[in-house]
């Protein structure tokens, strides 16, 4: 009853697939986190617009789910701005933007974990902000956020099938397009399901023995 | 400190509404001829294109080139207005968002709607006429809609297509089962959670080259007429008029039916199944 | 058993007459709570000055006003003639001294804390290093010599290379104090340097303390160790209820309170000095 011949078969397919959703990931986990550095940090500040900006930004688009972002970006957003945006535009910032928001808050989360005889200490040798962010409070932080940043990273993956919605070739795009010529659906959706496992499994496990590292290293 | 915060608060206010405000080129009201021109002037038609709707609309899977015959006659209609042919990736449900957001200029194969006629212009002549079909899981035919219109069947259509609406006053007893696309409908059907997929004829018989069900044309046969939208804008008067002249010249002139006909028998379907009095 | 009767030839060597640190009106609030209700003090060049109190009193609270890590709501603040804090009673805490200058001034103080606070992720010399090569830009080999020589003055050679994690408490803490040295400071704050150790480990930080006092560092400890208090202190200042209530030498303060609530503060004290009071006597013969 199971084809596997239509997976051999459109493999090529499937694996163009792939790497048009690992590019996204890897872009849009890379922008997400240059987004997140800024927001997070500036809601740290101690001028009051700045960390406005910040949360406004976190929440906004922490609360509404990555589908809608992505149509409104790519349908909505091109006719107030009056400027056209491509798929691919739309896709990458739409993930990055969501990602973004909850980077901001693991980093966020990060520093503000981190000891406050740290700050005592570093402003007591007469750091200024900045070293102090930089040389002691940064790297603890990371240190402590990795893991976390990790799941998310590892749920980002998942996040950019919702590319296929507005055709972006991604792997799920492939799978319903192998379907629509092969009808046969069933081999094709548990091929794709299997590559996700194949890959994120390693992924999730390197993420908690770095969890466990982290920990430890106290 | 309080009239500085005040003073931005009004700046962002006045920059957000100049934002949100619709920056959309006006047509002028008075002059039919403006859509024209302006597709004209840009050079090229965008029009849709999707997967999974042969053949209708076909990609080529190795080179990711389009064709099918709804492409062709898309084709044909850009060479007569001068211009080139975008194609526009998308799907049946993103299609009003795509007349919305300008991406697209015109839609085939669509069913006049009442509904979305509040939002869409539909040309009311008929490229092609074709018939509603049942697939049914193999050795299951029906000969009437009778005998689907009961509580015990299941039938499963897509999301937000004429096949929904069809279906929906057709057979309001049936179950009905509203899917994404195409695929997942079949996977209803083999799964065996469906008595069947409400489906142009042409649409089912293409399916069934695959052996994936059998097709029935239930009694008595219900005609659908396929036919052109365009985004209803101010000045579309008269690029409508002039679609609708070449749908009416190829329709006359039987260069219409012949295309159907070829390109369905190249891709091997097999129309026997339609009473020799049917014609599209 | 007092400083002032063994070591009085030495407080007179190291006090001179130059005022390195000068707190005026200091007020100090926390949203409705007055914590620090207008302090004055002046600390001389070389003298060791300890504040004591009952928890609550504001005394930690005031040591950390000096270098700023809290800001006062009104009062000034002099490090070697340099403002480094200026706030008129109505202000909001906010001082008229630009930050960048505040954390010039701010290096001309060391600190050291009750739980060390190193930083984790470098070694002991890093630890020291950091302040001279990052806030003051020096380079690194002079640095390093500097901080070695440091390190081995806190008795640290064998361990400049571990990390804090694999120091003991004791070990930790004279590195925080090598740390603070390396900034070259007019005057070292302490807080409560020897709470957090435990009892075999007080010593050594201890010894190391007072080698910095007799080298002529002007020190300001918070602590509960009245009796170290005796053996390092030059004055001995009693904080009760954000104001100072008595000060004075250590033997004047400590031996023959006059306030009330400094009486009954080190009348536990005297309690358990009185059962020491025959070792404590014995090592003094021996000293002698």
């Amino acid at each position: 009853m199971f084809d596997y011949t239509v997976i051999t078969s459109n493999a090529g397919l499937l694996w163009q697939g792939l790497l048009v959703t690992a590019y996204f990931t890897v872009l849009s986990i890379g922008a997400g986190l240059i987004i997140g550095m800024f927001m997070g940090l500036i809601q740290l500040s101690p001028y009051r617009p700045l960390t406005w900006i910040g949360r406004i930004y976190v929440e906004f688009f922490r609360n509404i789910p990555l589908l809608v972002t992505l149509l409104w970006v790519y349908y909505a957003f091109p006719i107030f701005a009056g400027i056209n945006i491509t798929k691919y535009w739309a896709g990458f910032i739409a993930l990055s933007c969501y990602t973004g928001s909850f980077y901001a808050e693991i980093l966020r989360g990060g520093v503000l974990s981190v000891d406050p005889g740290q700050t005592d200490a570093a402003t007591a040798i007469g750091m200024s902000y900045g070293q102090r962010m930089r040389r002691v409070i940064l790297p603890q932080a990371f240190r402590k956020m990795i893991p976390p940043l990790a799941g998310q990273s590892i749920i980002q993956m998942k996040n950019t099938t919702l590319l296929s919605m507005i055709t972006v070739p991604d792997l799920l795009y492939q799978a319903s397009y192998i379907s629509s010529f092969t009808y046969k659906p069933m081999e094709i959706y548990t091929a794709v399901g299997a590559i996700f496992l194949i890959i994120l499994v390693p992924l999730t496990l390197l993420s908690r023995k770095l969890e466990k590292s982290g920990a430890g290293a106290r | 400190m309080f009239t500085t915060i005040r003073n931005v608060i009004a700046a962002a206010a006045i920059g957000l509404s100049m934002l949100v405000a619709p920056m959309t080129a006006h047509a002028d009201d008075n002059d039919p001829n403006t859509v024209i021109n302006q597709i004209r002037a840009s050079g090229v038609l965008k029009v849709p294109v999707m997967t999974g709707e042969e053949p209708g609309y076909i990609k080529d899977r190795t080179t990711g080139q389009w064709s099918g015959f709804y492409y062709d006659f898309l084709g044909e209609i850009a060479t007569a207005l001068g211009v080139k042919l975008e194609p526009v990736e998308t799907t049946w449900g993103n299609l009003a968002a795509d007349f919305q957001s300008n991406k697209i200029d015109i839609a085939i194969g669509v069913n006049p709607n009442p509904k979305r006629g509040l939002v869409v212009d539909y040309l009311w002549e008929p490229l092609f006429t074709d018939a509603w079909a049942i697939l049914t899981p193999k050795g299951k035919t029906v000969k009437t809609w009778a005998e689907l219109n009961d509580p015990s069947k299941t039938i499963v259509v897509q999301k937000g297509s004429t096949m929904q609406i069809v279906a929906q006053a057709l057979l309001p007893k049936a179950k009905i089962t509203v899917v994404e696309d195409r695929s997942l409908a079949l996977m209803e059907l083999q799964a065996g959670r469906a008595d069947g997929v409400l489906l142009a004829v042409f649409d089912a018989l293409e399916v069934s080259t695959q052996h994936v069900g059998d097709v029935s044309l239930p009694q008595p046969i219900l005609r659908n007429p396929a036919t052109l939208a365009v985004a209803r804008k101010p000045g579309n008067a008269g690029y409508i008029n002039f679609l609708t002249n070449w749908i009416q010249q190829e329709r006359s002139l039987g260069i219409a039916q012949g295309r159907l006909a070829k390109s369905w028998t190249d891709r091997g379907i097999d129309l026997s199944i339609l009473p020799k009095e049917f014609s599209f | 058993m007092s400083r002032s009767s063994i070591d009085q030839g030495s407080a007179d060597m190291t006090a001179t007459n130059k005022t390195v640190l000068r707190l005026d009106r200091i007020c100090l609030q926390f949203s409705d709570k007055k914590v620090l209700k207008g302090v004055d003090l002046e600390v001389k060049e070389g003298e060791v000055v300890v504040l004591i109190g009952a928890s609550g009193s504001g005394k930690t609270s005031m040591l950390r006003c000096i270098n700023l890590l809290n800001t006062p709501t009104s009062g000034s603040i002099v490090i070697d003639d340099e403002v480094i804090f200026h706030a008129e009673a109505m202000g909001h805490g906010r001082s008229s001294i630009a930050a960048a200058e505040v954390n010039r001034i701010r290096a001309k103080t060391g600190m050291v804390f009750q739980q060390f606070n190193l930083f984790p992720h470098m070694t002991a010399l890093g630890n020291v290093m950091e302040g001279p090569v990052t806030v003051k830009g020096e380079p690194k080999d002079k640095v390093r010599t500097e901080a070695l020589r440091l390190l081995d003055l806190m008795g640290l050679s064998q361990h400049v290379e571990k990390y804090p994690r694999q120091l003991s408490g004791g070990q930790q803490q004279r590195v925080a104090i090598a740390r603070a040295m390396a900034m070259q400071p007019k005057v070292m704050l302490f807080d409560e340097p020897t709470s957090a150790l435990d009892p075999e480990l007080v010593g050594e930080v201890m010894k190391a303390m007072v080698e910095l006092a007799k080298s002529g560092m002007t020190m300001v400890i918070v602590t509960h160790e009245l009796g170290f208090a005796f053996e390092i202190a030059d004055r001995v200042v009693f904080l009760d209820e954000g104001l100072i209530a008595e000060q004075g030498a250590p033997n004047d303060v400590l031996l023959h309170p006059t306030h009330p609530r400094l009486k009954s503060f080190v009348g536990r004290f005297h309690e358990s000095a009185d059962l020491l009071r025959p070792f404590l006597e014995a090592r003094e013969a021996q000293r002698g």
